[in-house]
């Protein structure tokens, strides 16, 4: 490595100073990953970098930078709030490719008013989404924000939002299909959502996890034609999708109680054309042993499936049935016992199973010995598969 | 090493086939032959893209010559680990990636790649990859920069990229209380 090379480039004894002989914008790029408060500290290097923060393309402004300088968190939130005011307030107007804020809340206390507590925030990104920010993450500790729904319905440049543990109000959909007609990556955990409904003409990948809730008891509708990847595990009835058509892959959490054959067969048709699924079904709901509430999956080659499918003997089956091109299958338990009988499904002892291209069982299991489980397969006798059982 | 397969081989390669070929044969300014694939070059540098595109590529080796031959063959060795990388089972994988995240943090093998560099080697493929255009590869580097900084003093850092502090005492007090809110009592 240490050879010298006959580059003519190369060629002081003296050590000398590479970063600063780089040019402005790879140096900007270099220190934009650093935290906002290190990167502003930079300007005491030398003269070279007095004034580079001023212009990053990338601002990561974090609370944990402030940890240990202040006695409680609502003193170091007043910091953290003072340092970022300043910083978006003197840095230069240039565009700004990605916002991430991490803040930790004042905490709950009676005396505080949620809306005026957020202002910061929403200013903040306010300031992000104007500067032309493609990127924004937002990630709240100690605290609820309330999103200012506002701030995203003026036309912004943004393709990826990233909200956690953050209030979204009636209307933060509609604001957001108005304004980010570029957006296209939504992912929310945490949140608490009070839209019926979300649609979209841009979003290819959209993720609400499962710490998310919807504020309704009503059926929230999704209807987004540009969807790609989904994935939604929030606590809400099983949503109405509409307009699926360009999803590629989904991994969907839903409960089943209070819905209706129906509800079942509709939900899972406006999957079917996808080709990876990772589906959950929690709650009691009696699947016919006809196989009315499953749609032909034909381009499914990877599936994995919850415990519920084992919930009766003809489910898993059925669902098979109806996936005539599948390669993979997955599937996650609880108790590694039950691995027996997923494989005399599997076996097709009523010669049923038209799985001609499955290659490979997983069977991912959380509790159970591994010996016993390895016998179960050896049994089980599925030679032509490649079979592996992995613990949680 | 396994990468530099067109070192010595290229003059050979270049009889077989001249025309549809899947490569094509970068020179670095100290006149060293390498080989990459075409799909990856044109898929990780915009720039070898244009030339591609543009049919600009000589058969004989294209000159590059703002690259030594230790960044170059560093490119050539990204490009292949990059396009080895792509899961090719990718159907067959059940967890969904977010591919259009607009930074995502290096891959585990990316790390390695650049933690093997020495200071001088990784400047010079952050220069290389600035020059054909390579966001990935220049994210990568640069993010290791970061890294070689993240939570070290101003000394710490000086000492480590040979930075001379050019400023004198009055203007270092100056800054600091000019953005007093960034340094507080430290």
């Amino acid at each position: 490595m240490a050879e010298a090379s006959s580059n003519a480039r190369v060629t002081p004894a003296v050590a000398e100073c590479r970063i600063n002989a780089l040019g402005n914008d790879v140096l900007l790029r270099a220190i934009s990953f650093l935290e906002a408060r290190q990167l502003v500290q930079t300007c005491v290097l030398s003269r070279r970098w007095r004034n580079l923060w001023r212009s990053v393309p990338r601002i990561n402004a974090t609370h944990h930078e402030f940890d240990g300088m202040a006695e409680s968190d609502e003193e170091r939130s007043v910091l953290f709030k003072k340092f970022t005011n300043a910083f978006l307030k003197l840095r230069d107007p240039v565009t700004l490719d990605a916002f991430r804020l991490n803040y930790c809340m004042p905490g709950y206390q009676e005396s505080v008013d949620p809306h005026a507590e957020s202002e910061d925030a929403n200013l903040w990104i306010q300031h992000a989404l104007q500067s032309n920010a493609r990127s924004v993450e937002v990630e709240i500790w100690n605290g609820d924000l309330l999103l200012n729904a506002a701030v995203f319905a003026s036309n912004c440049f943004l393709t990826s939002l990233q909200l956690s543990c953050v209030i979204l109000r009636r209307g933060f959909f509609r604001n957001l299909q108005t304004g980010c007609t570029a957006l296209e990556r939504l992912l929310l955990s945490g949140c608490a959502i009070y839209d019926i409904e979300i649609s979209s003409e841009t979003v290819k990948v959209l993720s609400i996890d499962d710490s998310s809730y919807f504020t309704t008891d009503k059926r929230i509708s999704i209807s987004i034609s540009s969807l790609s990847y989904l994935v939604f595990s929030a606590s809400a009835r099983m949503p109405l999708l509409k307009n699926m058509g360009s999803l590629v892959a989904a991994s969907v959490s839903v409960d089943l109680d209070g819905t209706q054959v129906d509800d079942i067969l509709q939900f899972l048709r406006s999957l079917s054309a996808v080709t990876n699924l990772d589906i959950n079904f929690q709650g009691t709901m009696k699947m016919q042993k006809n196989s009315q509430w499953c749609p032909k999956f034909n381009n499914l080659t990877a599936l994995t499936l919850g415990d519920w499918c084992l919930s009766a003997d003809y489910v898993l089956i059925v669902f098979l049935q109806n996936c005539p091109n599948l390669v993979k299958l997955t599937v996650k338990t609880e108790k590694c016992n039950t691995s027996q009988a997923i494989i005399s499904k599997l076996k097709g002892k009523e010669g049923s199973l038209t799985c001609q291209n499955m290659e490979m069982l997983e069977i991912v299991c959380s509790e159970g010995d591994r010996n016993v489980l390895e016998k179960l397969l050896v049994q089980g006798d599925i030679t032509s598969w490649n079979v592996c059982v992995r613990r949680q | 090493m396994e990468v530099d397969k067109g070192k010595g081989e290229a003059e050979e390669t270049r009889k077989v086939a001249e025309a549809d070929r899947d490569t094509v044969t970068l020179k670095s300014s100290d006149g060293k032959l390498f080989e990459v694939s075409k799909e990856a070059a044109a898929r990780l540098s915009t720039v070898l893209a244009g030339m591609i595109a543009g049919g600009s590529i000589d058969d004989n080796g294209t000159d590059l010559k703002q690259i030594g031959s230790e960044a170059l063959e560093n490119v050539v060795d990204y490009c292949n680990k990059h396009a080895n990388s792509i899961p090719s089972a990718a159907l067959i994988s059940s967890s969904i990636s977010f591919n259009t995240a607009p930074f995502k943090e290096p891959e585990e093998w990316e790390r390695k790649f650049v933690d093997r560099l020495s200071h001088d080697a990784l400047f010079d493929l952050v220069e290389a990859a600035n020059f054909l255009g390579m966001e990935r590869l220049l994210d990568v580097t640069c993010h290791k920069i970061s890294e070689m900084m993240k939570g070290k003093s101003p000394d710490q850092i000086r000492e480590v990229f040979n930075i001379k502090n050019d400023y004198t005492k009055e203007e270092l007090e100056e800054i600091r209380q000019e953005l007093a809110w960034a340094f507080y009592d430290d």
